[in-house]
């Protein structure tokens, strides 16, 4: 049940570190549509009303 | 409809469906590892870029605080909600000021609240704000710490990584710690700070911490609220009471529920400013509104943390293939728990969180000799709307949805599951005209009376109602017709 403790130093080397580099600086506009590493989940609150 | 290639990661999905989207915890640990690489991303673009905004330069100073960590600091500050918030915001910024890239509607009120005009300017404030993280780190660490910038922020302040808040309701200028204490500009040193309480039930431990909430362009937290923690200590009972009611009905969930929620912000509202929030940009937190019956509590609490897990689950690929169905998107489809038109991804989250509710109102009946008359009437009403409700949000789904592959196999694993629900009700004889029963913000429940007064509402005549009311035309002919018929 228990994960690794998060190192950041660890995570200098992490493979997503470069798709999301290039999600960034891409000047094509392809990370819209690229690799899912490059976009994050859609943003919203989830929150409901009283009637159910 | 299906798209695309299954993304990485969802092989699991095709081996043991069930146990994937309801089950598996280790769909935790990746969100917060990417989090983590789009700090090292943002970094990475600001020291080939170091011109593109102001205070690049200390940006960099605070990372490195941050990398030569030891990792139990490093790791107790990246799992505070504000890291990811901090993160995304940091890297959408980012991306925004360097390319002239949209900015996504979170980030334009955070800006806009922050007083900034364009995307550089916050991205100056947002890096500064990254301060709070290291000040948590150096606090947790008893490392001293002094900003070349002061971190103005506006009260109260949870310190991530941390139990203790600086409260009060004013704006202050923070100059850093020495030794765990904090020092803020012009006032007692150190800051007199408090720690938020907690609660354990059966080894499980939350923190009631409404100040997590407290940040620009959120709009969640209510200033007048719960300065000193008192509304989380007044009502902690009724939240140590709907644990206990997890534990006992569903362990399944309950044995889930600290891997993907570390902190509740309990807050009182009335009924027209009711809500329970989960935000995408805040793992691990919950905000919760207090209603005085524990099982609408445990209700509660299963919802947002599904909402959780939902999330944790798109970070393996996304589940609509159609762009014009991000939630950002235009809202265009009914929801049969709401009033307002939704995108499909808000009627697919709907759909999979009230799965995991309807099942536990199952639990309560099969419990009946455990709870009392109302609560069984209530608990009849919940499972009846939540099966006719599923119907017509995967109905929904079914009509206009363009799914993944990965979408496609989750949208299958939950018509399996309504499918066992509508066999489980069955069984248990129960009709789409049972009635429809509310629970009001005191607890009590109460058989809603139909609007011609002839009676009860019957469930399916109450939703069959909202459609009528709420859909578009042709989304409510075909409901009617397909999805609610006699």
């Amino acid at each position: 049940m228990n994960d690794d403790k998060l190192d950041l130093r660890q995570l200098e080397k992490d493979e997503r570190v470069r798709r999301l580099v290039e999600a960034l600086e891409s000047d094509d506009g392809k990370q819209e549509s690229g690799a899912p590493e490059a976009a994050f989940v859609p943003q919203f609150p989830a929150s409901g009303s009283k009637n159910w | 409809m299906t798209a695309g290639a299954a993304p990485p990661g969802a092989a699991s999905a095709e081996l043991d469906p069930s146990h994937f989207f309801w089950l598996d915890t280790s769909i935790v640990q990746p969100r917060y590892e990417k989090a983590g690489a789009a700090l090292v991303a943002v970094r990475d673009t600001l020291q080939r870029e170091p011109s593109l905004c102001a205070g690049v330069d200390e940006f960099l100073d605070h990372y490195r605080v941050l990398a030569e960590l030891d990792p139990a600091d490093f790791d107790a500050v990246w799992r505070d909600p504000y890291a990811y918030f901090w993160t995304r915001l940091a890297f959408e910024l980012t991306r925004a000021a360097r390319r002239g890239a949209p900015v996504p509607a979170l980030a334009r009120a955070y800006a806009t609240a922050q007083g900034c005009g364009d995307a550089k300017a916050a991205l100056a404030m947002h890096l500064r704000e990254l301060q709070r993280l290291v000040l948590g780190a150096c606090l947790r660490a008893g490392r001293d710490i002094a900003f070349r910038t002061p971190l103005e922020v506006r009260l109260p302040l949870a310190l991530p990584g941390t139990r203790s808040s600086l409260v009060g309701n004013r704006r202050v200028a923070i100059l850093g710690c020495t030794a765990g204490r904090l020092h803020v500009r012009g006032e007692q040193s150190p800051a007199p700070l408090l720690a938020c309480p907690a609660i354990e039930v059966q080894g499980l431990e939350l923190l009631l911490q409404p100040h997590v909430h407290n940040l620009p362009g959120l709009g969640f937290y209510r200033e007048e609220s719960d300065e000193g923690f008192e509304v989380q200590t007044k009502h902690a009972h009724v939240l140590e009471a709907a644990l206990r009611i997890l534990a006992r009905h569903v362990p399944e969930s309950f044995a889930q529920l600290g891997r993907f929620v570390r902190m509740i912000s309990l807050q009182t509202r009335d009924p027209e400013t009711y809500t329970n929030v989960t935000h995408s940009d805040l793992p691990g937190t919950v905000l919760v509104t207090v209603v005085q019956h524990p099982c609408y509590v445990a209700d509660a609490l299963i919802h947002e943390l599904h909402h959780h897990r939902l999330f944790c689950l798109e970070e393996v690929g996304p589940f609509l293939a159609g762009p014009r169905d991000d939630l950002e998107a235009e809202a265009r489809y009914l929801s049969p728990w709401r009033a307002d038109l939704r995108p499909l991804h808000g009627i697919l989250h709907g759909a999979y969180v009230f799965i995991a509710t309807t099942r536990f109102w199952l639990q309560l009946l099969a419990a009946s000799e455990e709870v009392d008359e109302p609560t069984h009437l209530l608990a009849r009403s919940r499972v009846v709307g939540g099966v006719l409700q599923l119907g017509i949000a995967l109905h929904q789904l079914a009509r206009h949805a363009r799914l993944t592959s990965f979408g496609a196999a989750l949208v299958r694993q939950l018509e399996s599951d309504l499918a066992n629900l509508r066999a489980r009700v069955a069984a248990e004889g129960l009709s789409p005209e049972t009635p429809f029963v509310r629970c009001h913000l005191d607890g009590t429940i109460e058989i809603a009376e139909s609007p011609d007064a002839r009676g009860p509402w019957q469930i399916r005549e109450q939703l069959r109602t909202h459609v009528r009311r709420f859909a578009p035309p042709e989304q409510a002919e075909d409901i009617l017709r397909n999805a609610l018929q006699p």
